[in-house]
């Protein structure tokens, strides 16, 4: 699933419109472009909501820096793949649906959807794909030394990288990542692991240290660790971040897995939150009146949505993406770790994994109601629709459908989007 | 079943020459697929790298589940609207015809379409038979020990349902007659360089009774086909009109038969129920467990779309088109079927010399005959005038529903 976004929040969106707009896309190769853009966060020129988010957009900011660097061996990424392998071979990375987010929160991705649709792409193929086509025509992003995806969650990133990799000319290293759990399946991932980390070594002209895996592993524990202590901070009933907020930082789950930076952004969450949580109690604010879980992506481009249900006095309390699935990796055994990580997510596989996760999530977050949101040309999520409704029905818990695509905004109608949240809040009151 | 048994119990009548001859054919498969479909006891499987040999070792009729041709009601209820009309089709028809007497069903994890179909097939048959494996997308090393593996505990399931010992003499047996079917399959395939005397669409169907018929039924026909096939080149019986290469996701038979119907000769396809599924072979090594075997023989097989390999193969495509002298490319593809959408865009800027002609639509057709109809004669016409004129000439003719490419090189019928 390619959710990648780097919604990195409108203070992002406006340092984006000033440098974006209007300049010529070879601007955005400058490296220097994101020097700057990191001083004016690190400068305190920007105001941000929370400290980690300044972190976030400082660290997302180098990020893009390096992959726009001259020489930089580039790999471009899917949504699920190892980063872990990446941090600790030191070779930068770049994912094509992060990036499509990025376009979709600066409001650039029209430019970029219509570019892919005049050659070729129709409407009915997910538009996180879709915009990243038009980025690659319009030769926004940075170029390609090697393309790597993992098979899970949907056809599209792998037909997406094979896609590119045959246009770019340039290899093409797919982790099949196998259903089941099993032995055979962990041994599998494990070999394919080996095998990538041979061809990142050719591509890079850099050997694997052993020290500097372990120490990416044991990066993406605590970074799993703080993101636990983040997610039971939300548990709280007076709710203290929302869908809303914690988009943004779904960029490390999707790019900073096994970065150092990671595991302190979260850290900062935390205290942050434990912060807020005190502020929240001691000012005796109010609970929301409907707490909800979020599934799949919301829409990244401007929308009121969320928003609209906050007015409503309805809250997202959660979101799928955020949940942590994965059990605790053992530095010692990191490619078993990385292999275990990789296979279990519980959107690849049966739908009756992904229907226990959301189980687990109502229960945890004590949410009244749950909101599918069907991002259109997604096979992997609207194909499981019937089966959540099925499942959300048997188990007595209201499930609200939307129907809309997270980048396309052009068939975005809020007043019908309204009209139905509206429905569906009456029948929880 | 002998020939002249079937051929008694058929028409009773002498065998009629070459067009009644190959429309007796055509009945007779049908028969022997209704046959099948009434008296045999059949696992269902969808996509083509299903080992059947195991299936069948487990005394099953491996029964590719094709998609009805008819509106999918009921499938519609419980497959989302964005997922290809074959699975939907596929569902529609487990559910009202075929579902009645399969033993249950073995799915892949072939797309997103197939593994929601699975899901939806899984609760209709709580009571039978249901499997999902995975399908690793090459044959690196590390793949084949995976699928051996899987292969292995797929039997072993079976044979566990069917109550019967798990036998590798069994299978062995088995692995032998699919091969030698398709053998011979690829060598119908396999001399078409120059004039053919069968359409490449009555290869389809034989294709597709392959998947249909116990193999040891399909084993006469073919031969008996073999036979006609070989009578009529020699007899010097040629088809005639522009010689095509048709290649996309799982069509139904009226789609292809429409080709022909309007004077193109299918040369060559490009389909997991044509030439794809069944041109293929690996030699055995000694002592080579047979389950490596079996995973080294497909995953081995030239690459689908949702192959790692497809997008490199391409690059080996327009030799062959040359080679088979085609003059014309029918990419036919369904909507919400990703692996075609994305391999087609590289298809289309790979093939440079030779004219494509792109459809989008649904397994039965694009909304019906009628418009397909039209845009495959459109082509064929064109490809008439081009082999008429000289190259230089060709340019001049009139546009017909170009867009980004020069005439003659593609017609992009996307709806
Ligand atoms: S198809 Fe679905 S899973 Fe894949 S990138 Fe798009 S939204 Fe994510
Ligand atoms: S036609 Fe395409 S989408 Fe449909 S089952 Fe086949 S590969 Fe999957």
């Amino acid at each position: 699933m390619a959710h990648g976004l780097l919604k990195l929040g409108t203070d992002l969106n406006q340092i984006g419109k000033k440098i974006a707009r209007g300049v010529s896309r070879h601007i955005l190769h400058w490296p220097l472009l994101y020097s700057l853009g990191q001083e004016t966060v690190r400068r305190g020129l920007l105001k941000f909501p929370y400290e980690s988010k300044r972190m976030l957009v400082d660290y997302g900011m180098g990020q893009i820096k390096e992959a726009y660097r001259r020489n930089a061996v580039l790999v471009w990424s899917s949504a699920f793949s190892p980063t872990e392998l990446y941090y600790a071979l030191g070779i930068t990375h770049f994912s094509p649906e992060v990036a499509s987010a990025m376009v979709a929160s600066f409001g650039f991705q029209e430019m970029f959807l219509k570019e892919a649709e005049s050659r070729w792409w129709g409407r009915d193929n997910c538009a996180f794909h879709r915009c990243a086509m038009g980025g690659v025509f319009l030769d926004y992003f940075p170029r390609p030394r090697a393309f790597c995806a993992s098979t899970h969650l949907c056809d599209g990133a792998v037909l997406l990288f094979n896609n590119l990799a045959a246009r770019y000319r340039r290899p093409f290293f797919l982790l099949d990542t196998p259903l089941k759990q099993d032995h055979g399946a962990l041994n599998y991932v494990v070999q394919q692991l080996k095998s990538i980390i041979a061809s990142l070594e050719e591509l890079s002209g850099k050997k694997m240290q052993a020290e500097k895996l372990e120490e990416a592993v044991a990066c993406a524990e605590a970074a799993r660790r703080e993101l636990e202590e983040v997610n039971r901070l939300r548990r709280h009933p007076l709710s203290p971040f929302n869908t809303r907020d914690a988009i943004a930082y779904l960029y490390l789950y999707f790019n900073g897995v096994g970065s150092p930076v990671t595991p302190h952004i979260y850290n900062t969450l935390a205290w942050e939150l434990k912060e807020k949580i005190n502020g929240a109690e001691a000012a005796a604010l109010k609970p929301p009146r409907f707490r909800l879980l979020w599934l799949h992506m919301p829409p990244i481009y401007r929308n009121n949505m969320l928003a609209y249900l906050e007015g409503k006095g309805a809250r997202a309390v959660f979101e799928e993406f955020s949940h942590v699935y994965w059990e605790p990796m053992d530095p010692g055994r990191p490619l078993h770790s990385i292999a275990r990580r990789m296979l279990s997510h519980f959107g690849h596989g049966p739908v009756e994994r992904r229907l226990h996760a959301i189980k687990t999530m109502v229960e945890r977050y004590k949410v009244d109601g749950v909101i599918h949101f069907s991002h259109w040309g997604c096979r992997q999520n609207c194909g499981s629709v019937k089966a959540i409704r099925d499942f959300l029905r048997r188990e007595g818990i209201p499930l609200l459908l939307l129907d809309g695509d997270c980048i396309d905004n052009r068939n975005y109608a809020p007043g019908q989007v309204q009209t139905r949240i509206d429905g569906f809040l009456e029948m929880l009151a | 079943m002998k020939w002249q048994n079937i051929q008694a119990a058929a028409t009773g009548e002498q065998l009629p020459q070459s067009d009644r001859q190959l429309e007796f054919f055509r009945q007779m498969l049908e028969r022997e697929e209704e046959r099948t479909r009434l008296e045999q006891e059949k696992m269902a499987w969808l996509c083509s790298y299903t080992p059947v040999e195991i299936i069948a070792a487990c005394n099953l009729v491996p029964y590719r589940l094709l998609a009805a041709d008819k509106e999918t009601l009921r499938a519609d209820i419980y497959l989302h609207p964005t997922l290809c009309s074959y699975v939907r089709g596929a569902l529609e028809n487990a559910l009202s015809v075929d579902g009645t007497t399969l033993q249950g069903a073995v799915l892949l994890n072939s797309c997103n379409a197939a593994s929601h179909l699975y899901h939806s097939l899984s609760t209709f048959y709580s009571q039978k038979f249901h499997y999902f494996m995975d399908l690793p997308h090459d044959a690196s090393p590390a793949a084949l020990d995976f699928w051996a593996g899987e292969l292995r505990q797929f039997h072993r399931a079976l044979a566990r349902y069917r109550g019967i010992a798990l036998r590798v003499d069994t299978l062995q047996e088995q692995i032998v007659l699919y091969h030698e079917n398709r053998k011979r399959m690829a060598e119908l395939y396999g001399e078409r360089k120059g004039e053919v005397a069968v359409n490449g669409n009555d290869l389809i169907r034989l294709v597709q009774a392959s998947m249909l018929l116990p193999a040891s039924r399909f084993r006469e026909i073919l031969g008996l086909f073999a036979n006609h096939a070989q009578k009529q080149q020699e007899k010097g019986h040629f088809c005639r009109g522009p010689r095509l290469f048709l290649l996309g996701s799982v069509l139904s038979k009226v789609t292809i038969d429409i080709i022909e119907e309007q004077g193109g000769v299918l040369i060559l396809d490009d389909l997991c129920m044509g030439r794809r599924a069944v041109t293929f072979d690996a030699i055995p090594a000694a002592g080579e467990d047979p389950y490596y075997y079996l995973a080294r023989l497909y995953l081995g097989r030239y690459p689908c779309p949702r192959m790692k390999g497809s997008f490199a193969a391409l690059d080996e495509l327009e030799q062959l088109l040359r080679d088979y002298r085609i003059d014309g490319v029918i990419l036919y593809y369904l909507k919400f079927c990703d692996a075609w959408y994305y391999l087609g865009q590289i298809l289309k800027e790979r093939i440079r010399h030779i004219p494509v002609l792109i459809l989008e639509g649904e397994y039965t057709g694009m909304g019906g005959g009628g418009q397909l109809r039209t845009r495959i004669a459109a082509f064929l016409e064109m490809l008439s005038q081009k082999n008429s004129m000289s190259a230089g000439e060709a340019c001049l003719a009139p546009t017909v529903g170009n867009r980004d490419v020069g005439i003659f090189r593609t017609l992009d019928f996307r709806l």
